[in-house]
């Protein structure tokens, strides 16, 4: 599904060595279909630009990227959009806060399409939408012409993740993205991102830096140290982890 | 009496420059481009409009193929400046004045002299005064010359205003704000951004072209001074607009805009009729325009102010 090869990323290149910041370090990954791994690392460790390197934000200084068959390597941000989903830490990046709640789902509803000089909304479209929100039990049908800006971060992450998976994206990325949430809040955007992928059998890569959601979530754990990965743990082996595991090994790479 | 002179200029004028409060609307408000290319495109859109009602021999002189020919060379000059500033990475304030300068030379080659006059020539008030003299008969000439300048220009803005709303409705439009709005999410969402900003300019800078080939037709004359100061009077329009209105949709904010520009229009007739000379006025504008655009820092300055004072008289 996605494979990274030999994916090396470096900051301040054109800098004296001693300020070059080696994010990846010949990164080789592998992620089949209909997985739902969860990252993590410390702060600095690779793992927010392992992300950006995939959905297009920044591009590799080497290596290749193919996603569902696809060399996307070189490939611009919006043009691999249609086959990424994404939602990000900031609950206000991910929708337009001036336009309406309809104009928001309407834009991503027409992702992987082009453009058309065509008036968007009609009765039809309405009562679909109106539907679709109601699926996240938000309490925003009746919220539907009004602009994002007046729904909450929590309504506004919910949103966004309804938007990313809207039309079935190969890959969903997620970045921390209920990092910035209240605890209830985070929890509810937790479950109800658990529930659409597992039911849309979309696959899925979430960073977190809860290491107990981590755990609790997905069917594979990576973890990233200086650029590299240093824990790769599926299905069973995942399942048999524990927080404690996981101390250890940060505390061992620090040795 | 005065006043009733002022409210018939302003009407007047201020449905010219709703089209230019429109255009500096989208590329300020919709697109969060700070777009200077507004100055030359007005000159452009005149002067175009003027030689094209003056030169019989071109092929399509016309007044109202003018007022085409006046929004296509109003497109060209946005889509140069969202050219520079995408494609070639340019600040997009300084692409804007790039554009402005070029487009000075630009506008005297056009015109061939600093101004032109249209003299007698008809514009594209001819039809309906001709209506008002011929079939539906207004004897008062300053009635009929006002009914026909303000019903002509009202027909257009209507044309224009529901076009806009229509356009910035459709898929396309929606991509457009949604790149002004949050690129981020634009371009997460598969929005070609730099495409977007090509075409926002373009139809911004379109209809500024249109408000300056209005106002040759309206004033019989273009010049290379109109373009001056212009964008701060399409901001002050929008801001005046903003204020009043409430703007919850789409559709109220741009009936902001144009009620703010009529009204706008009658502050500064009632600013000469006190005695302010066209002059002085800029100054005025640009001091208004900094007023309200730093509501914000002296409202919270005005509070800690009073915070202290009422500190103070606690104490003593």
């Amino acid at each position: 599904m996605l494979i990274l090869k030999n994916i090396t990323k470096i900051f301040n290149k054109d800098l004296t060595p001693d300020l070059k910041k080696v994010a990846l370090n010949n990164i080789n990954l592998t992620i089949d279909e209909g997985d739902f791994v969860t990252v993590i690392g410390s702060n600095g460790s690779g793992k927010s630009t392992f992300l950006n390197i995939i959905a297009g934000t920044y591009f590799a200084d080497e290596g290749e990227i193919t996603l569902a068959g696809h060399n996307i390597t070189n490939l611009n941000e919006y043009k691999r959009a249609k086959y990424l989903g994404r939602v990000f830490q900031d609950p206000l990046v991910g929708t337009c806060k001036d336009l309406s709640l309809i104009e928001n789902l309407y834009i991503a509803s027409r992702k992987k399409y082009k453009k058309r000089l065509k008036w968007a909304f009609s009765k039809k479209t309405d009562s679909y939408f109106k539907e679709l929100v109601t699926k996240l039990n938000l309490d925003l049908g009746n919220k539907l012409k009004q602009k994002v800006s007046v729904l909450s971060g929590g309504q506004r992450q919910a949103i966004t993740l309804l938007m990313a998976i809207m039309e079935k994206p190969k890959l969903l990325l997620l970045d921390e993205h209920t990092a910035a949430l209240d605890p209830k809040t985070s929890e509810t955007v937790l479950t109800i991102t658990n529930d659409l992928v597992t039911k849309e059998k979309i696959t899925t890569i979430m960073i977190t830096h809860n290491m107990k959601d981590a755990l609790t979530y997905g069917n594979r754990l990576i973890m990233f140290k200086e650029g590299e990965i240093i824990l790769d743990a599926k299905k069973e082996e995942k399942e048999q982890l524990t927080i404690f595991d996981l101390l250890k090994k940060f505390e061992n790479v620090v040795d | 009496m005065e006043i009733i002179y002022i409210l018939k200029d302003s009407l007047e004028s201020g449905l010219i420059w709703s089209l230019l409060a429109l255009g500096v609307f989208i590329s300020f408000r919709l697109l969060d481009f700070a777009d200077l290319t507004a100055e030359g495109s007005i000159v452009l859109g005149s002067s175009l409009s003027a030689l094209f009602v003056l030169q019989r021999t071109l092929v399509l002189s016309n007044p109202f193929i003018s007022l085409f020919i006046a929004f296509l060379g109003g497109v060209i000059a946005g889509v140069v400046t969202a050219f520079l500033h995408t494609k070639l990475k340019i600040p997009g304030i300084l692409a804007g004045i790039i554009s402005m300068t070029g487009l000075y030379s630009i506008n005297l080659l056009v015109m061939g002299k600093p101004s032109l006059y249209l003299g007698d020539l008809k514009t594209i008030y001819f039809p309906l005064e001709f209506f008002f003299t011929n079939i539906i008969i207004v004897k008062n000439l300053e009635i009929k010359m006002f009914l026909t300048k303000f019903l002509t220009n009202l027909i257009i803005n209507s044309f224009v205003f529901i076009s806009v709303y229509w356009f910035f409705g459709t898929e396309l439009g929606m991509a457009i704000r949604a790149t002004g709005n949050n690129r981020q999410m634009a371009k997460t969402q598969g929005i070609n951004t730099n495409k977007m900003i090509i075409i926002g300019l373009g139809i911004a800078n379109g209809l500024i072209a249109l408000a300056g080939a209005l106002y040759a037709q309206s004033y019989k004359t273009s010049n290379m001074d109109i373009g001056r100061g212009i964008i701060v009077i399409g901001l002050a329009s929008i801001i005046l607009g903003e204020a009043l209105f409430k703007r919850a949709t789409f559709k109220q904010w741009l009936f902001a805009v144009l009620i703010g520009s009529i009204l706008f229009q009658i502050l500064i007739g009632v600013a000469i009729s006190l005695g302010f000379s066209p002059n002085n006025l800029k100054l005025l504008q640009a001091i208004l325009i900094a007023l309200v655009l730093a509501n914000p820092v002296i409202k919270t300055t005005l509070m800690k102010i009073k915070d202290k004072r009422s500190k103070k008289y606690a104490n003593s």
